[in-house]
């Protein structure tokens, strides 16, 4: 058996977006299906390819993803960070623009605060607006009944 | 008046009432330079080769013998296995198919003669000497040539079937005669060379971080300093746990994504679904060991 020293690819994984997933070399790959190669080589480039490729990390601070790949045809006028061929079409890695990661993004919904603190606030003015609603019922159903 | 010779090194020594005797002035030097060779032999030889020594305590293999780096199989630290895994005992490896350490030359050591040594189990010695830029050895004992010659990227292979106990390469050619001893590096700096190459992060170790809004946690991981940011391999499909104070899952729905510099790694998990509560410390567990490979 021999030795057969392969170049090593760069792969990524997109999703039904376009929107970058995942970047890794052959050399840390056990199944490409799925994956597409978007560069070849070798040495420490290739070989360990997930911190050369991407300039920024892949996602920001919210993880939303920052990067997509598309063919250059859809995208003439935005600059192509890194260009390849895909089944005999050009495509490129491209950054997503502000606009487009803010789309992506949910906000968080305000969770109520469980802390003894909190809750203690909270048990108070319900106690205040129960006191004022129930001196307001008094005064509705009292009365004098005129003889 | 005989001849008289010094006791240890037999150096022949002048009569100091006989004529002046150049001839055994030079024989004296001669064996002088036979004799510290001799004498001084590996005392300060450097070995070239990382993890070269084959007996099972001092052998290094964070991922395992025959373990994996990412998809290459390695025997141990530093030496790629391609097929049939070694067999490591206390006194020697049998070396199931070829192994093959890689490293960096300078042009000009690469052009300096070197002697290429595997001391074998049996107590034997197999030797050679040459250039590695033009490669010599034998495949079936031991090899050097070049990998990639504008990369300087050298390796040297030992032949598959073997019963090795050490083996290194030394700068410099050398004899039967002065072939040097092995002299083995220490645990201690054969595991700060192999750290350079790989580090495991074990399973399930707490890796600490923050939250960063309700989907979003990240952590950083110092680790000793490596050759070069290294490339991360994680096993996939499995659960991640994080526990916050406030909120503890284990969830297979989440997005992971690493950045490293030779010295740290920085992990991200972005859940598919908001449960965090931003800004809050917390703690990260993976099921699988984290592989951190700058192999060559």
């Amino acid at each position: 058996m021999g030795f057969e020293y392969k170049p090593y690819g760069v792969y990524i994984k997109t999703d039904t977006q376009n929107r970058i997933t995942s970047i890794n070399s052959s050399a840390f790959l056990h199944d490409v299906s799925g994956w597409m190669k978007i560069d070849e080589g070798y040495g420490d480039r290739y070989h360990h390819a997930q911190g050369n490729y991407l300039p920024k990390p892949k996602m920001d601070e919210r993880g939303i993803l920052r990067y997509m790949a598309a063919p250059v045809a859809e995208w003439p006028e935005r600059e192509a960070l890194h260009r390849f061929t895909n089944k005999g079409v050009e495509w490129a890695v491209y950054e997503r623009t502000q606009e487009e990661m803010d789309a992506d993004y949910t906000p968080p919904v305000a969770v109520p605060d469980g802390s003894m603190e909190g809750l203690t606030k909270e048990v108070a003015a319900l106690r205040e607006s129960n006191a004022q609603l129930q001196e307001a019922l008094d005064l509705l159903l009292s009365g004098e009944v005129d003889e | 008046m005989a001849t008289t010779y010094t006791p240890l090194l037999e150096l022949p020594k002048h009569d100091p009432t006989g004529p002046f005797d150049i001839t055994k002035i030079n024989e004296g030097f001669d064996l002088i330079d036979t004799g510290m060779a001799k004498a001084y032999r590996g005392k300060f030889v450097i070995n070239k080769l990382t993890n070269s020594d084959f007996r099972k305590q001092y052998f290094i293999a964070q991922a395992g013998l025959n373990g994996l780096h990412g998809t290459t199989k390695y025997v141990g630290d530093c030496w790629i296995s391609w097929d049939a895994d070694a067999t490591v005992t206390d006194e020697y490896t049998t070396i199931g198919s070829a192994i093959e350490q890689r490293f960096y030359m300078t042009d000009a050591e690469a052009n300096t003669e070197h002697t290429a040594v595997l001391y074998m189990a049996d107590g034997t010695k197999k030797f050679h000497v040459g250039k590695p830029a033009s490669g010599f050895g034998l495949q079936s004992t031991i090899y050097c040539n070049v990998t990639d010659a504008a990369e300087k990227k050298y390796y040297a292979r030992i032949g598959g079937g073997q019963s090795v106990k050490h083996a290194a390469l030394f700068p410099g050619a050398y004899t039967a005669d002065t072939l040097p001893e092995y002299q083995p590096k220490g645990y201690a700096a054969e595991l700060a060379e192999c750290l350079r190459y790989c580090q495991i992060i074990p399973a399930l170790t707490h890796i600490p971080g923050v939250t960063n809004s309700d989907t979003s946690f990240g952590a950083k991981y110092q680790i000793a300093p490596m050759r070069i940011a290294p490339s991360v391999s994680i096993a996939s499909g499995k659960s991640i746990s994080i526990y916050t104070g406030d909120y503890s899952a284990t969830t297979e729905k989440y997005t992971l994504q690493y950045a490293t510099n030779p010295s740290q790694i920085t992990l991200s998990v972005a859940l598919t679904a908001g449960s965090f509560v931003a800004y809050k410390p917390g703690m990260l567990t993976l099921p699988v060991d984290i592989v951190l490979s700058a192999d060559l």
